[in-house]
């Protein structure tokens, strides 16, 4: 298997891997393209980022059937770039989930283990270029969603500083936290995938005019001296000892070329799940009220009044992770109970970010695990969403702070499943930390490695 | 004691249009009581004087002329045809003022 270049070549690959691993909802016969920055690489859209062709379903049923009548602003970037759109990758229905178990119409499997997740939300994306299927995916974020399937499928995945790319298009999730983000095979090629999708966007208010890094040649920069800091709580209680020794082992590599290694403390580390999820269903029990199964599609309820058309459409188009965050959500903005959920989780996310600004005065990078262990076993959280919620413990934090972080490669456990090293980074300080992670990708082969096809 | 009941649980979907089994409403009850019994640690973190985290972007007052923007507005033939239900050109809905409308 190689990184395809062509759309036919992405053809080939996905006819050869999709019956194995169900990365896309929908593929598309994508023209090919001569021109651009991008000329005809074949590229993965996760399904909740709208595009004016095919369909746009966030994998849930309330979707099923919708069409955009407008693309999202990524997607106008990569065509004028003249990517090749060649499918609608899957996802946890609404990107809320780890492991894409959560899509209604269906599991992606992790290529390197067909029983075991791709990691979520944007676990189609991950498997897509893991197997080869296309060069470069866009996933979105609201925490985690891409650095933790990245990590599991052993591909590179970006979450840039919130405001670095137009939320236009993007179907409100937190909108606090929501960013899309690249995925692909080298740091250097998703540090291209940013170049082009990032950037101020009139119509996306809280998209920054901070001028757009140079990440393509940041990535050949030598890091003498940088100083990346390790936070010891993110080896704390539940991580794996595979992935503690390859994040250390990378970390020497890190020091091995130059960089200065210091330990820190994040002492928020813990708190940042509860506010995480807090602040994130919060928001989404607010941007779902918009689905009413009237506007996006026919929910086939039928002969009852208008109310509880609402209620029963609701009940029947979304799935078991909507509803709870719908819950959640809700009950954490009812009377009586803001100030102790949602308000206090907003405050201590104002701590948390005064942790980060505070950490970055003193050191370039933070280092550290993405996730507390590999890809787990298709099923083996599905019935403790606890349990499903604390594989976001160490990617969450970046999420909150609003600063940027990737996953890269950094090795394999015994039974051969990828592990990623996390970078963050300051606010719009993007180029130190593809500097960091390509420094480390120079010394290793691991992004060389592809999975067998089963 | 579990931090929320089955009758919080109903009261919650009714004000979040919502309709729930009653499976759904006991393992939401579980679930529930479970995930905020382990977030109900944030109580403990002294946020006496910290203000929240409504603006996270660091900008305020973005605006742009009040015209309209001929590049960002669909056909109405292309809305039409991703309307679930159309009928004479226009998007059939139930209606709003009767007790039992959608057809």
């Amino acid at each position: 298997m190689k990184t395809p270049h062509t759309v036919q070549e992405s053809r080939d690959a996905i006819a050869a891997w999709e019956p194995h691993i169900h990365a896309f909802l929908e593929t598309f016969e994508a023209p090919e393209v001569l021109e651009g920055v991008l000329a005809g690489k074949p590229i993965a859209i996760k399904d909740n980022i709208v595009t004016k062709f095919g369909h746009t379903s966030a994998a849930s049923k309330m979707l099923e059937n919708f069409q955009s009548p407008y693309n999202a602003a990524v997607v106008e970037k990569l065509i004028d770039a003249g990517a090749a759109i060649v499918g609608k990758a899957n996802l946890d229905e609404f990107a809320m989930g780890s492991s894409t178990e959560y899509s209604a119409f269906g599991v992606t499997k992790n290529p390197w283990d067909i029983s075991r997740v791709s990691g979520g939300s944007s676990g189609g994306s991950a498997a897509a270029v893991a197997s080869g299927e296309v060069w470069g995916a866009i996933g979105t974020e609201t925490g985690g969603s891409v650095r933790h399937p990245a990590s599991l499928c052993g591909v590179v995945g970006v979450k840039p500083t919130y405001g670095r790319v137009s939320r236009h298009g993007l179907i409100s999730y937190g909108s606090s936290l929501d960013q899309a983000g690249p995925m692909a095979r080298t740091v250097k090629d998703a540090a291209l995938l940013l170049e082009i999708i990032a950037g101020n966007d009139p119509y996306d208010a809280t998209s920054s005019q901070e001028p757009v890094g140079m990440y393509v040649h940041a990535c050949d920069k030598d890091i003498t001296g940088m100083k990346i800091g390790v936070p010891e709580e993110f080896f704390g209680v539940g991580i794996h000892p595979e992935v503690e020794k390859l994040v250390r082992a990378a970390v020497e590599s890190l020091k091995d070329q130059g960089a200065i290694i210091t330990p820190i403390s994040l002492s928020l580390t813990s708190a940042a799940i509860p506010v995480y999820y807090l602040i994130a269903k919060a928001e989404a029990s607010t941007n779902l009220s918009r689905y009413d199964g009237l506007r996006y599609g026919d929910m086939d309820v039928h002969d009852v009044s208008l109310l509880e058309h609402y209620i029963h459409a609701r009940g029947k188009g979304f799935g078991p992770e909507v509803k709870r965050a719908i819950l959640m959500g809700t009950y954490a903005l009812s009377a009586g109970y803001v100030d102790a959920w949602y308000k206090q989780a907003s405050k201590v996310r104002t701590l948390i970010r005064r942790e980060y600004e505070e950490a970055f005065k003193a050191v370039d990078v933070i280092a550290g695990p993405v996730t507390p262990e590999p890809a787990f076993p298709i099923g083996s959280k599905m019935s403790d969403p606890l349990q499903m919620y604390l594989a976001d413990a160490l990617t969450v934090p970046a999420n909150l702070a609003g600063v940027p972080a990737l996953s890269v490669p950094c090795g394999f456990t015994s039974e051969n499943l990828p592990v990623g090293l996390q970078v963050i980074a300051s606010h719009f300080q993007e180029e130190k930390m593809f500097s960091a992670a390509a420094a480390y990708e120079k010394q290793h082969d691991w992004h060389t490695r592809f999975p067998e096809l089963p | 004691m579990s931090i929320i009941t089955p009758e919080e649980v109903r009261k919650i979907s009714a004000l979040a249009r919502l309709s729930l089994t009653d499976d759904e409403v006991s393992s939401a009850t579980r679930d529930l009581s479970g995930i905020l019994n382990h977030f109900s640690a944030i109580g403990n973190i002294d946020t006496a004087d910290v203000p929240a985290a409504d603006a996270v972007s660091g900008l305020s007052n973005i605006s742009r002329q009040d015209v309209a923007q001929p590049n960002t507005l669909c056909k109405p033939e292309d809305l039409l045809a991703r309307a679930p239900k159309i009928k004479q050109g226009y998007v059939q809905v139930p209606g709003v003022f009767e007790e039992s409308s959608v057809s």
